[in-house]
């Protein structure tokens, strides 16, 4: 995996090696230290529990695999597997392109461009209750803006959060419209790269789709890297705005995974049945994360790598 | 974690120094599922200590909220020294997770409001019988004060009641009266029946398709299955063959497809009533009466305190009949207390003390309806109500339990009832298609599927 | 400004064509981003009855400027802004110290198993809030810590794996001969990460805090599982009150009013953090 940055390794003395490491241990000790006392206990328990029979209520027994072998059979977790691969599958992607975008136009040194960066950061600090009402106005079927908006064009909107088709659409709307977070985090990146690069390209002629092709996305992918693995974390663990904006509906047409999961675990008193979707999730997570790992090689670029050593 | 360059001895360091981890974490693992899995030691309470309890409720309203505080302190001050209540109000949507999370910990909460969810507490053997304590309250088997035959229902076992009833909730016909007058019809009454309904509505309405000024009637809660069954229970059929552990649903029978199709063609064929579309323009469905541009909707007669604050004239009247019978369900509010509690006998004497002495109080705030008849039925009630409300509570006695108690009714609710019947009401499937289809699966999670 | 100005100058013409087109199209964007912020301040300002109107009224006929004065004082923001700073300033602190310090080891030091715990740090990330939430519950229950705060700030101090991967990403691409040239003038690695590294991170540092800021500021869900107290609410908590229960209707121009006056502190500290998004001085000390 090409989480080692390691170009520098040389042949050192072993007491260097060794002293190089106690520090790395120093430097890493608060997390080593947060994974023991407060993450990784949970996280073991779960698994255990999603061998178990556990309603919160009463002691738990052991039941070997039930609650996975329900689970493989059951149409429903599917539907809902299904919903929150085509959420992630679109909206992932089209929020990494957006946010790119933005964060190149607002990165310019331009008048009023501060003014423009909180704009867009804005739909990212409001959250809960009031953005999930603010939503449910949005996409009304007759009067909401959008629709009155497509009607200009003389386009019918769809009924958006009553419709099995297009709820789903409308909450990858809405995810669109919080995408401040990871343009931000593209926004930190662009300022790492030095200016300089982008002027000795420019006064070599290279045109702005070549700079941007060869100096910017190359020296943005450790950025890109990030916002991509945990977007593709994010999107398969969506639940607020779908749990609040459409509560799983209509026709379970938004039952994401991680609403039903909640269902189980928090309303149906099923939480040995929670916890085995939760680590069935855990693991297609994971996958997914090791197969962006394994292909950053190809596309993302450190700084020690440039050095060419 | 492939480093081509790691040494032999770099990878025997990693393996000890995960066992290390391994270990530490197995350490505080293993002492939360002792946690979640051993029963807990008992802490007794010295007996001259106060026993201080925590009252758990949802947030309804600001209004509500408070009075529920009020209460604490009313109760605090008739047992003081002996017992002490804390009120604690919580989002809906967080209500449970606390509940059950306080059962997690073996430190349950003490007393806490009860709704269908607690149904399953009781089927895992966490709720304390007070039948023994509700036989040493006076009047509690007093038909004139207490409803008897419907506060049957919640003994669970065909015996013991595990919950205490402070309210009684039902559905009423609100009705707008500002839009009655302006048309020169007569109000809704006693006798008006549910075809009735459609002939006033058609006379109210204003305006043609998308142009619709004003609605004749609105679905209101009929779109909540507990509402529309009244309109089957009035035929005389239903969606379950029993309240308590249901075997068969019959969302399939005549009774259920005639309510289903009153309900649907009211929306789509008729054109008298907004459809789901319109009427979620703000999102808060109960709100479009608030416009003022609705003559009459069924709803919950708990909206009634929050409809005080409407700015036009409005009243209630009972729920229309279906031919000469009228049906429509019933709720209680009331409050459950865990066995485990560590002071149950302060909780169960909350809950006591809720459902008899503080019922003249409730009267007062006239935020719920008091379960005990002579507070019901107090002139300091009646006045905080609409005039028609009296006709309502007298109509209490034709009610039936608008619940149903499963272990899995949550889950078929959620997983099937409630998308189906929402599919319904976009117009999207037929009555009887809806009705087989929840029948069918419905009825192999029932099965045990 | 005025640096601005003059970069505008000499840059040529080709370049103010962008600019223009640039501000053009973010314009556009801003109005799509702030229609729903529109409609939020117009509910906010409508009288109760006007909320339901159809069609909706845009801009409030007779507007109700009690509303902030009421959503105010109802949910006694006051009261539980001292919360809600301690809170959020205790987290922006752990979070900024831990993550920042932690992936400087994760970032350019070597030891046996080190990618290992990345993965897990990582692995912490991947499993649905849900199920670890009853576990985690149940710990601090053991050690008495539900009702107070602890429980919302402390994990914060051993470094969030979101945020120790992002420091991570950015201290990667720090051109390892400023450090190489301190280590020869013999100065130590805590040295080098705090008096090279840090100042080199503003943009993630300042990114960092205001995620951090937002997150905590609006997270209603943790406060309302372990804490009870009312004295002991924050303002994300006072709001999720207002959204109603399945027995009454939220007020919505309150409601909207509330989640107006909510937005100010992290709009705020936004524009303040803004200052930060600078480029580091060294690296355009660097050349080739």
């Amino acid at each position: 995996m090409a989480v080692s940055t390691g170009a520098k390794k040389q042949k050192q003395p072993g007491w260097q090696a060794r002293t190089e490491a106690f520090h790395a241990y120093v430097f890493m000790s608060p997390v080593i230290l947060g994974l023991l006392l407060f993450t990784l206990g949970p996280m073991i328990i779960s698994l255990v529990l999603s061998f178990s029979d556990y309603n919160l209520l009463n002691e738990f027994h052991l039941i070997g695999t039930d609650n996975y072998t329900k689970l493989l059979s059951e149409p429903l977790f599917w539907q809902s597997l299904r919903i929150s691969a085509i959420y992630s599958v679109i909206s992932v992607p089209l929020g990494l392109v957006i946010a790119l975008f933005l964060a190149v136009l607002l990165n310019k040194k331009i008048r009023g461009i501060y003014l423009f960066r909180s704009m867009y950061y804005l739909p990212t600090v409001i959250s809960g209750v009031g953005v999930a009402m603010l939503w449910k106005w949005i996409f009304n079927g007759k009067h909401g803006i959008i629709n009155i908006a497509l009607s200009m064009i003389n386009i019918t909107g769809p009924n958006w959060l009553l419709n099995e088709n297009w709820a789903l659409v409308a909450l990858i709307i809405t995810s669109v419209w919080g995408v401040g977070g990871t343009m931000l985090i593209f926004l930190a990146g662009l300022q790492g790269i030095p200016y300089e690069l982008m002027e000795a390209a420019e006064i070599d002629g290279a045109n702005r789709w070549s700079q941007f092709r060869h100096i910017t996305l190359p020296l943005l992918s450790n950025v890109t890297f990030f916002n991509l693995v945990l977007g593709i974390i994010g999107a398969l663990q969506y639940f607020t705005d779908a749990f609040v904006i459409t509560g799983g509906g209509p026709n379970n047409a938004t039952l994401f995974i991680a609403v039903y999961l909640w269902r189980h675990a928090f309303q149906y008193l099923n939480f040995g049945y929670a916890a085995a979707i939760s680590w069935v999730l855990f693991l297609i997570v994971m996958l997914l994360t090791l197969l962006v790992f394994r292909s950053s090689p190809l596309w993302v670029f450190y700084e020690s790598e440039r050095k060419g050593k | 974690m492939s480093k081509q360059h790691d040494s032999a001895q770099q990878r025997i360091d990693r393996r000890s120094f995960l066992r290390i981890m391994a270990l530490g974490t197995a350490a505080v693992s293993a002492g939360v599922l002792a946690a979640c899995g051993a029963a807990t030691s008992e802490k007794p309470a010295a007996p001259a200590e106060v026993q201080k309890i925590k009252a758990l409720m949802w947030s309804n309203s600001p209004k509500l909220d408070e009075n529920f505080k009020k209460r604490a302190d009313m109760f605090n001050a008739k047992y003081k020294g002996q017992y002490e209540a804390t009120m604690e109000l919580l989002p809906w949507d967080q209500y449970w997770p606390k509940v059950d999370l306080a059962y997690a910990s073996k430190e349950p909460i003490d007393v806490y409001f009860w709704d269908v969810q607690a149904y399953g507490h009781y089927t895992q053997g966490k709720l304390k019988n007070l039948q023994d304590d509700l036989n040493k309250v006076g009047d509690f088997a007093n038909p004139d004060m207490y409803p008897q035959e419907q506060m049957a229902v919640w003994k669970f076992d065909g015996a013991n009641m595990y919950a205490v009833p402070e309210n009684i909730q039902t559905m009423a016909l609100f009705y707008n009266k500002k839009i009655f007058d302006e048309a020169g019809i007569a109000y809704p009454n006693d006798n008006t029946t549910w075809d009735d309904i459609k002939v006033i509505a058609q006379k109210l309405k204003k305006g043609e398709g998308a142009d619709v000024t004003q609605w004749g009637f609105d679905v209101g809660d009929l779109a909540v299955w507990w509402g529309s069954i009244s309109l089957a229970w009035a035929q005389g059929g239903g969606y379950f063959d029993k309240v308590v552990e249901p075997t068969k649903f019959t969302f399939s029978s005549p009774e259920a497809v005639n309510a289903l199709h009153w309900i649907q063609d009211i929306m789509y064929v008729e054109k008298l009533a907004p459809d789901s579309e319109t009427r979620s323009v703000v999102g808060q469905e109960t709100g479009i009466f608030g416009s003022g541009k609705v003559a009459m909707y069924p709803g919950g007669t708990w909206m009634i305190s929050s409809n005080a604050e409407l700015p036009f004239e409005w009243d209630v009247a009972p729920m229309p009949k279906w031919g000469d019978k009228r049906a429509m369900p019933y709720f209680f509010g009331g409050w459950v207390v865990p066995k485990d509690g560590k002071h149950t006998d302060a909780a169960t004497a909350w809950a006591i003390w809720c459902a008899t002495e503080y019922q003249a109080e409730m009267a007062i705030t006239g935020d719920w309806i008091p379960i005990r008849a002579d507070a019901r039925n107090s002139e300091a009630f009646l006045k905080a109500m609409p005039a028609g409300f009296k006709s309502v509570s007298d109509a209490i006695g034709s009610a039936q339990i608008g619940d149903v108690y499963s272990a899995k009714v949550q889950q078929i609710l959620g997983e099937i009832i409630s998308p189906t019947l929402d599919q319904v009401w976009n117009n999207k499937i037929t009555p009887e298609e809806a009705g087989k289809q929840i029948d069918e699966k419905a009825n192999k999670i029932l099965a045990g599927g | 400004m005025r640096f601005i100005f003059r970069s505008l100058r000499t840059r040529s013409a080709q370049q103010r064509l962008i600019d223009i087109v640039s501000v053009l199209v973010l314009s556009a964007g801003a109005v799509i981003i702030l229609i729903p912020f529109f409609w939020m301040i117009s509910t906010a300002l409508k009288q109760n009855g006007d909320v339901f109107l159809v069609p909706p009224q845009w801009i409030p006929d007779n507007p109700r400027w009690e509303n902030f004065s009421d959503a105010y004082a109802q949910l006694k923001l006051d009261v539980y802004a001292f919360n809600t700073f301690f809170i959020v300033t205790a987290v922006m602190i752990g979070t900024l110290l831990s993550a920042s310090f932690a992936a400087y080891g994760f970032a350019r030091l070597q030891a046996p198993g080190r990618d290992t715990i990345f993965m897990l740090l990582l692995a912490t990330l991947m499993l649905p809030g849900a199920v670890t939430l009853v576990p985690t519950y149940l710990m601090f229950n053991t050690i008495g810590w539900i009702n107070t705060f602890l429980p919302l700030t402390i994990p914060a101090f051993f470094g969030s794996a979101y945020f120790v991967f992002l420091m991570r990403q950015f201290y990667i691409t720090i051109p390892r001969e400023l450090e190489e040239s301190a280590m020869i003038d013999g100065a130590s690695v805590y040295r080098i990460w705090w008096s090279i590294m840090l100042p080199l991170s503003g943009p993630v540092l300042a990114t960092i805090a205001v995620f951090t800021f937002v997150g905590t500021y609006n997270d209603f869900f943790n406060p309302l599982i372990y804490l009870s107290d009312e004295s002991k609410r924050t303002i994300a908590v006072a709001l999720s009150y207002l959204s109603g229960s399945p027995r009454s209707v939220a007020k919505m121009n309150l409601m909207m009013a509330a989640v107006t006056l909510s937005i100010i502190p992290p709009i705020l500290l936004f524009i303040g953090a803004q200052r930060y998004f600078v480029r580091g001085i060294v690296t355009t000390g660097i050349k080739g």
